[in-house]
């Protein structure tokens, strides 16, 4: 218990000696760096010129929109997938424990681009889709590796439970079921929401990898604009700042649920 | 710093360093975007010819050939430097 305490101690992160948490420090830091980069890179002010057109803002929008999208819809779905993944993982009988073994171990060990390929190429071309088979491959591939590595991150939350908790829930009357739904899970959760929403950030980042297959995202977009432009560094600036901006909505959105969820139980 | 504290801090972050390094050696499949003729790039080039996307599937048992042992050696390296933490 002791070391719980601890954990907890450093969670709470104590300001720094001018009265400014690491969060701040850091969030300074990666405005000044996006502030200095122009100059350090000796970008050429008029090669921002096309910036000042809205249709450009338009276009740059609908790749932040896919990204958007995509992100949301394999976050969502990943999750139920990363809980069946730990619990299976965690299961007594071999039959449910090899295969999430080999699952986990397997989708972890290959490279996300390999994964992305190899469900884009097996993607029958007549299947009836609503979306193109490039942003359902993205989704499908970012889906399943975000829930490997989560089942990973879901397990050692398990894992850290006390195993008190579980027995205390059973001799309440529970069912095993029930035990882990209404106890262990939601304390599992709580426990590992960091980890998970920094897989979450990180998720969104690799839609960019979509490039690859010729998905029409938010990098692609970039690129689209500066072989017309001819003006590389300045378009993958601002393209930059987009991701960015997107992930620290998500970063300040995640920072409120924890603060509005329930204490840290200690 | 030089013998107390950064020989612990090693020892004690020895998994999660493990774990980066292993996704860097999965993060160089990257550079296939950038026409480098890594394992990756070459693999898309024998699936182009054969039209076989299972192709992959051997690429990724390479993947695995390669960060298997890798996990193994973080493993090692870790048994063998957590002694001194677990006797706090």
């Amino acid at each position: 218990m002791s070391i719980d305490v601890e954990v907890g101690r450093l969670r709470a992160a104590p300001p720094a000696a001018h009265g400014l948490s690491s969060r701040q420090q850091s969030l300074i830091g990666v405005v000044a760096l996006l502030v200095l980069l122009p100059f350090v890179l000796r970008m050429e002010p008029r090669n921002f010129l096309p910036f000042t057109d809205l249709g450009i803002w338009r276009f740059l929008a609908e790749g932040v929109l896919t990204v958007l999208l995509i992100s949301a819809v394999a976050i969502v779905l990943s999750l139920p997938l990363a809980v069946l993944l730990a619990l299976g993982r965690l299961s007594a009988r071999p039959a449910l424990r090899l295969p999430a073994i080999g699952f986990v171990e397997g989708i972890r060990a290959i490279p996300l681009l390999l994964l992305i390929f190899y469900v884009f190429l097996n993607i029958p071309r007549d299947v009836p889709a609503l979306v193109s088979r490039e942003s359902l491959a993205l989704t499908l591939a970012l889906l399943v590796y975000t829930a490997a590595i989560n089942a990973e991150t879901l397990r050692a939350g398990i894992l850290a439970l006390d195993r008190g908790q579980m027995e205390a829930a059973r001799s309440l009357g529970l069912s095993h079921a029930a035990a882990l739904r209404y106890v262990v899970l939601p304390q599992a959760f709580r426990n590992t929401l960091p980890p998970l929403l920094a897989q979450f950030t990180t998720l969104v980042k690799d839609t960019s990898l979509g490039l690859a297959i010729g998905m029409v995202e938010l990098l692609s977009r970039g690129r689209i604009i500066y072989q017309g432009e001819r003006n590389p560094m300045e378009t993958l600036y601002v393209v930059a700042l987009l991701y960015f901006v997107v992930n620290f909505i998500l970063e300040q959105a995640s920072l409120a649920t924890q603060r509005g969820g329930p204490a840290l139980q200690q | 710093m030089r013998y107390v504290l950064l020989p612990q801090t090693f020892a004690a972050i020895i998994p999660p360093l493990g774990s980066v390094f292993i996704a860097l050696i999965k993060n160089t499949a990257l550079a296939s975007t950038i026409a480098v003729p890594e394992l990756l790039y070459q693999s898309q080039l024998v699936e182009s010819r054969t039209f076989n996307p299972n192709i992959l599937i051997v690429t990724g048992l390479m993947y695995l050939a390669i960060t298997i042992p890798g996990g193994l050696l973080v493993n090692l390296l870790e048994s063998r430097f957590s002694i001194a933490r677990t006797r706090r």
